[in-house]
């Protein structure tokens, strides 16, 4: 008995054993068959960052040949430690391409793949023969911050990051479009506001590293020489403040709130805010006509409410510009503009057969109301993907209202509940209405196909809330409690008798 | 203790079925039960269970004991009047919480339909029933371009399928949470190419979300039309691929059911 409970706890800590160091029987022969199995598809089989996905991918997969590691504990530019390497495989970079790897590999193979990424770069050779060992910067653990150290990073945050993550701090700064890491590759500052999808982890001992040795390779700088530790920490607190932790959950019913009176048609109307919001991810078009693959727009989120004559949806994203740009930076020279578009079908479906959710097709078209920045919005008949028919304008009671803040778009689209014309949808309260959405960044070369695609969602306009859904219950309650009394009487006379 | 065993075989055979229904089917098959269906299930699992142990009296006697000491027992007194305090309550949030609410209609979707007999792609008619991985033969007659031909499917996996189906082969590539409805195929659990004959993944490559029956809810699947961006040699290749990765194998063409 005693030995199995000795195994069974063996077993239940292998999982938290560190793994962070080391094994000292590293093998980069070992570690070769696994690479090439495993990574080469993206890293490439030399290790150069050209696999087959490579040029699909953004950021690019990390192109081992240059010794040029992105997030490490070592000053901008050094090279990584082993334990660092043994990290990212095993935990992966969050909101990139690369997943972690601890699920499938054992630490010893970890750790010989980090042996062999290495010898794609002479750097880690000489380095050795020199008998330099990368020096890790100390971090400690993170000081408890009150809310006037938060005050204080804000100000630190204003005068050193915002430049790139725009005061807001949503990676939409006046620097921000024109930034290219060390390959020429086009790079956008993080939206520290999406703390879900921090590539170097979320941690506030991450960000202390990120914000002291910076990402090498990137624009992004090291701090640690121009900032006293206390500074970067009082950062770090401020960036713990304004950034969301966990990816919101996702729901596929978007609830529309009835209310009284006008509807607030301005995108900035407080009203919103008490308007429960849903999140909705967008993925790639990687699907149909000409694909694209490298979306910025990672998702957008949706309110709505609803009157007796008209319904009302606000949608909200993050894009780091507002294209088209006044002044477009030549070393980029894209210029399209941005977009949004909400896809309904044509009817209220009967049963359960839906359009198809990518554009619908000529058998069963869609209805897509779509703004474009600059433009009026349009609506369309929607046979395909690409093969969109106006809908005639003059009955249109579709209005839009769009407002660009510090890296969020805001939008409000305000339709009758009515169909305006008689090929189009009459939105009926208290039914599941299919709901989708397209979004074009335009500063990314954005247009027709290429665009960030939802799924199909579900828009419920909630009829207003009865009485009866608290008087059934109080009934009930009531017919239980008169049932209990009536026994109770019967037991009573039995025990008398 | 005795009498209350007869009350407690029966709840741990309701419990017990409830729970294997729920987690058994949505956690490990990945298959949730509908709430409408898991309700007519447990009425049938109650009702069996009651009728079982009401077969003779004396069993009945036994499952009502608890009930009728409860009533009748002077010793029980405070937990007679608790149980009849609470009960009311306990009646009106059952009412509450089961007032109609804003789920999502359920789809019922067949995953894997039956593939129809024939199709046509790239110029040809495929009879479906017979069609064979040109390649496949290759394997014992000629490894090292069996080899090559994984190699060149490995390509196209990472330029065209990745994003979806994911770098260990389960579905979870990056665009997950987007198309969460369906999810892109898990190629490695058991349930999907491992139990196929080559000839249907070259259906289901070549067709795509748009290619299925109806029951399979065409509308939803994200699933691309391949024979709009891949040649038939490639699509091929990537089958080979997919098997390779996972270590499955296809079921052989006029192999046992
Ligand atoms: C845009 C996302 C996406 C891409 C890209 C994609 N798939 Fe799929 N695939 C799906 C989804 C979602 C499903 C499940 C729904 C369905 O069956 O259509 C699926 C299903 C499948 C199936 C059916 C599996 C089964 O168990 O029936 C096969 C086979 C398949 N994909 C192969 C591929 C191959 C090969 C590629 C690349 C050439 C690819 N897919 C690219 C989304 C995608």
């Amino acid at each position: 008995m005693k030995p199995t409970i000795a195994f069974i706890i063996f077993l239940l800590a292998l999982p938290y054993s560190s793994g962070a160091e080391p094994s000292s029987t590293q093998q980069p022969q070992k570690g070769k068959p696994i690479y090439e199995k495993l990574c080469s598809g993206c890293h490439g089989v030399t290790g150069r960052g050209d696999g087959p996905a490579a040029d699909r991918l953004r950021p690019r997969p990390r192109n081992f040949a240059r010794g040029q590691y992105k997030f490490t504990y070592t000053k901008f530019g050094k090279l990584p430690q082993d334990k660092t390497l043994f990290r990212w495989i095993s935990e992966g970079l969050p909101g990139s391409s690369m997943p972690p790897w601890k699920d499938v590999l054992t630490e010893e193979e970890r750790w010989d793949l980090v042996a062999y990424i290495k010898t794609f770069s002479r750097k880690f050779a000489r380095a050795k023969k020199k008998g330099r060992v990368p020096k890790p910067i100390v971090i400690g653990t993170a000081p408890p911050s009150s809310a006037e150290d938060i005050r204080e990073g804000k100000e630190l945050f204003l005068q050193n990051c915002a430049k790139c993550h725009g005061k807001e701090g949503r990676g939409a700064g006046p620097s921000a479009p024109t930034l290219k890491d060390s390959q020429g590759d086009r790079i956008w500052p993080r939206n520290l506001t999406k703390g879900w999808l921090y590539r170097g982890g979320g941690s506030p001992e991450d960000i202390y590293r990120t914000v002291a040795t910076g990402i090498t390779g990137t624009p992004m700088p090291e701090f640690m020489d121009s900032l006293s530790p206390e500074k970067i920490w009082r950062i770090v607190a401020y960036v713990e403040s304004i950034r969301q932790k966990k990816r919101p959950p996702i729901n596929d019913v978007l609830v529309s709130k009835h209310m009284q009176g006008d509807l607030p048609s301005n995108p900035c109307d407080p009203a919103w805010q008490s308007v429960p919001s849903s999140y909705i991810p967008l993925a790639a078009q990687v699907i149909e006509g000409e694909r694209w693959f490298k979306t910025t727009i990672e998702s957008v989120e949706v309110r709505s409410v609803y009157n007796g004559a008209e319904v009302a949806i606000h949608v909200e994203w993050a894009d780091k510009t507002q294209s088209p740009l006044t002044a477009p930076p030549d070393k980029f020279p894209q210029n399209g503009l941005d977009a949004l578009a909400v896809q309904l079908p044509v009817k209220m479906p009967l049963d359960a057969e839906k359009p198809y959710f990518l554009g619908g097709s000529s058998a069963k078209p869609v209805i897509l109301w779509k703004w474009t920045n600059g433009g009026r919005p349009e609506v369309f008949l929607g046979k395909g993907i690409l093969k969109m028919e106006p809908l005639d304008r003059e009955h249109q009671t579709l209005r839009v209202a769009a407002v660009y803040k510090a890296g969020l778009w805001k939008t409000v689209f305000i339709r009758s509940l009515e169909r305006p014309a008689k090929n189009d949808i009459t939105i009926e309260a208290g039914k599941y209405l299919p709901i989708a959405f397209s979004a074009w960044d335009g500063n990314n070369g954005e247009k027709d196909a290429q665009r960030a695609v939802s799924i199909w969602y579900s828009l419920l306009l909630k009829p207003p809330v009865k009485a009866d859904i608290y008087l059934w219950p109080l009934f009930v309650g009531l017919l239980i409690a008169v049932g209990e009394m009536a026994l109770a009487i019967k037991v009573k006379k039995e025990k008398e008798k | 203790m005795k009498k209350f065993s007869v009350l407690f075989t029966a709840s741990a055979v309701v419990i017990g079925s409830y729970l294997f229904l729920k987690y058994f089917f949505s956690f490990y098959l990945q298959l949730p039960i509908p709430a409408s269906l898991m309700k007519t299930y447990m009425f049938l699992i109650v009702a069996g269970t009651l009728l079982a142990l009401t077969a003779d009296d004396d069993s009945a006697r036994k499952l009502t004991a608890p009930f009728h000491s409860l009533l009748f027992d002077p010793s029980l007194r405070r937990s007679r009047n608790a149980v009849f305090f609470v009960l009311p309550f306990l009646g009106a949030f059952i009412t509450y919480q089961s007032r109609p609410k804003t789920e999502a209609p359920v789809e019922f979707r067949t995953v894997h339909p039956a593939p129809p007999s024939s199709m046509t792609a790239f110029g040809k008619t495929y009879n479906l029933i017979t069609l064979r991985n040109p390649y496949r033969e290759l394997e014992i007659n000629d490894p090292d371009n069996f080899r090559k031909a994984v190699e060149e499917g490995k390509a196209v996996y990472y330029r065209n399928c990745l994003f979806c189906h994911g770098d260990k082969l389960r579905g979870k590539g990056i665009f997950f949470d987007a198309f969460h409805n369906p999810h892109p195929a898990n190629f490695q659990a058991v349930g999907t190419i491992a139990q196929f004959q080559e000839s249907y993944l070259f259906w289901r490559i070549s067709t795509g979300g748009p290619g299925l029956p109806k029951e399979a809810a065409p509308w939803l699947s994200p699933m691309p039309v391949w024979k709009n961006h891949l040649s038939e040699d490639k699509i091929w290749k990537v089958i080979l691929f997919l098997y390779d990765y996972t270590g499955h194998r296809p079921r052989e063409v006029g192999g046992n059911e």
